[in-house]
């Protein structure tokens, strides 16, 4: 904690004294059972949530249809459709259509003009219209999701091959079961991140409110053996969290997972390293808890909607993923994601990068919480 | 240079942003006395003792502790600090606080804390949360952290705020002892009756030291009858 003018003995490291930290964080932690529960409990309602509305199919969507073609081929199309378990099929006039539709009678309606036929047969003809309450986002997307599996199974009548059923069954259900299976590294590395994070800030703004952090200033440790304690004593729980989050998903939700544990816990470690890190620089800045609480927005959220979490990196414009790129989250949901999902090892070459990423990102942290801790003191 | 004396500090100075909180301050704290320092709110005092400390660096002047420049590293295990604010983790338990302090100073040993908590006369409470402690008992326990192990050098900042009368005078016979076993105390103090039991006063008044001597000493080129008085005259000139 002092600043040094070079007439000291040699910076040693005192285990001793880190342990002491890290000892004191846990007896700490473990009197507050309504934070320990929290960051097991957190996880867990997110996940459930995210696991039932991403599973959810709902129940069959009110479809108006209008027919204004009665030929063969339409009225086979149109069977089709009353056939799939999506909808739920009403006849209708177009010119009902909008009205049923704004009313909230029907979410969508399918209008097949005069003529469709010709288009079925491969010819130049009018197209379907399709009218949609767009008041919810699932509505589209599943309408024409029906229509193009009406489609695959007419052309597969057509052709004369058997297109079987589950498989086209396959193309709704499909994308989504897999984007659980992503969901639980993000949520490992997301959390720990999270709480991590914000533990350290409250924990080193109590100690500069308390006074305590004035008696540490005046006891012999360095700023290194209070980052290494703080980051053991929060680490451990990290990890603790890491392995619920793990069960839970694993077992519970059931997500395909082919990793090595040991190899998740040395990504979760080397994050939280970065996480207790910024906590303490920041909290330099906070004079209050709810000031540190008002960071997140600043520096939880970015992360949260930028790291790949919910939407892919490669979609995004060029400047978000430039700004994807430096954040910790992403790396360690890049190196999560290829070791749990992909079972990858340390050596793998994206592995290592990753965690690369991530050590540069901790020592650039370190670097300015020993600032931050200067101004604290001082 | 050479010097027996247990603290010396030169020319310091020590400025907050436009605030000048020490002001071209000179002290000598002879080995195994009681200094006692002071003053009227925001003259100086606690910053004075963070100097002393190392906890903050002066923008000009020097200060050696010990023989030694501070900051000093060495130095910091030697010395006790009870700060002005309790400095306790209120969700841990007397003895749990009184533990991670000495641990910090490499000096833990279940027995030496257990000592130092009857000494503070906390015993039947160890096993309390501090937040469930009165305030003053909470200043107790502060105070045994500031002891648990074992400095040569003392700086307490305001030590018996709260506490009852029997009890603070029970502090200062510690402190007495304290010093006969050759341990220096500075103290920060606004209760006269306890500036008389210093060894020595410095009387603080806008950064700067403005008389200084044993009590008597004082009164006397005051011309005044108590040190209260002593205080107020010096303050006006
Ligand atoms: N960290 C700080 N930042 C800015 N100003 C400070 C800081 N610490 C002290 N000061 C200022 O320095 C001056 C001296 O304060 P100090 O705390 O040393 O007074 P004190 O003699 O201990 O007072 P008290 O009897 O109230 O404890 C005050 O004007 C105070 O506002
Ligand atoms: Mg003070």
């Amino acid at each position: 904690m002092s600043h040094q003018r070079g007439n000291t003995e040699k910076r040693s490291m005192n285990p001793k004294r880190i342990a002491a930290i890290a000892l004191r964080i846990a007896l700490q932690f473990r009197r507050d059972h309504r934070t320990l529960a929290l960051i097991i409990l957190a996880p867990i309602v997110v996940l459930s949530l995210l696991a039932y509305l991403i599973n959810l199919r709902g129940s069959p969507m009110t479809v108006g249809l209008a027919m204004e073609d009665a030929s063969p081929p339409v009225e086979r199309f149109s069977q089709e459709l009353r056939r799939l378990p999506l909808f739920n099929v009403r006849d209708v006039a177009r010119d009902q259509v909008e009205g049923l539709v704004r009313s909230g009678e029907m979410e969508a309606a399918v209008i097949i003009p005069q003529g469709y036929a010709l288009r079925l047969a491969g010819q130049p003809g009018p197209d379907l219209e399709v009218v949609v309450d767009g008041s919810r986002s699932r509505t589209a997307p599943v309408v024409l999701q029906g229509l193009a599996q009406v489609s695959l199974r007419l052309a597969a009548a057509q052709s004369g091959a058997a297109l079987s059923e589950p498989k086209v069954t396959y193309v709704y259900a499909g994308p989504q079961y897999k984007a659980l299976d992503y969901f639980a590294p993000t949520f490992i590395a997301f959390f720990a991140f999270f709480f991590v994070y914000l533990l350290t800030a409250i924990g080193f703004l109590r100690e500069r409110a308390y006074g305590t952090l004035e008696r540490l200033a005046a006891s012999p440790l360095t700023k290194a053996e209070i980052v290494l304690g703080y980051m053991l004593g929060f680490g451990l729980f990290a990890m603790a969290q890491a392995a619920v989050i793990l069960f839970f998903t694993v077992y519970i939700i059931g997500i395909h997972y082919s990793g090595n544990l040991l190899i998740v816990f040395l990504i979760v470690a080397v994050l939280t390293l970065g996480a207790v890190n910024m906590g303490i620089f920041l909290s330099t800045f906070a004079r209050t808890e709810l000031q540190a609480v008002q960071f997140i927005p600043l520096v939880i959220t970015p992360q949260g909607l930028l790291a790949g979490i919910f939407w892919p990196i490669p979609d995004m414009h060029i400047v978000f993923q430039g700004i994807a790129h430096l954040l910790p989250l992403t790396y360690a949901n890049f190196a999560l994601q290829e070791v749990m999902v992909k079972g990858k090892g340390v050596l793998d070459a994206s592995v290592a990068a990753d965690l690369g990423a991530l050590l540069l990102f901790a020592a650039i942290q370190v670097a300015l919480a020993s600032i931050g801790l200067r101004r604290a003191t001082t | 240079m050479p010097t027996d004396l247990a603290i010396q500090a030169k020319g310091l100075v020590k400025r907050f942003g436009s605030v000048v909180a020490v002001n071209g301050l000179d002290l000598g704290v002879e080995p195994g006395i009681t200094y006692g320092l002071l003053g009227p709110n925001g003259s100086g005092k606690t910053t004075l003792v963070r100097l002393l400390l190392g906890v903050i660096l002066p923008n000009e002047g020097s200060i050696t502790v010990m023989g030694r420049r501070v900051p000093d590293r060495v130095l910091r295990s030697q010395m006790g600090y009870m700060p002005q604010s309790l400095a306790l983790y209120e969700d841990l338990t007397v003895t749990e606080n009184v533990s991670f302090y000495a641990r910090l100073m490499d000096a833990y040993s279940p027995p030496r804390v257990e000592e130092t908590i009857q000494l503070v006369d906390m015993a039947s409470r160890a096993r309390s949360a501090v937040s469930t402690l009165s305030g003053g008992m909470k200043r107790r326990v502060s105070l045994a952290c500031a002891l648990v192990h074992r400095p040569v050098m003392l700086f307490l900042d305001e030590p018996t705020v709260g506490v009852d009368p029997q009890l603070r005078a029970q502090f200062w016979d510690h402190f007495q002892r304290l010093n006969q076993q050759g341990v220096t105390i500075v103290v920060c103090t606004h209760v006269m009756d306890e500036a008389e039991r210093c060894t020595r006063l410095g009387l603080l008044h806008q950064g700067r030291l403005l008389a200084e001597g044993t009590a008597r000493e004082l009164r006397a080129r005051a011309g005044a009858e108590t040190l209260e008085e002593a205080f107020l005259r010096f303050s006006s000139q």
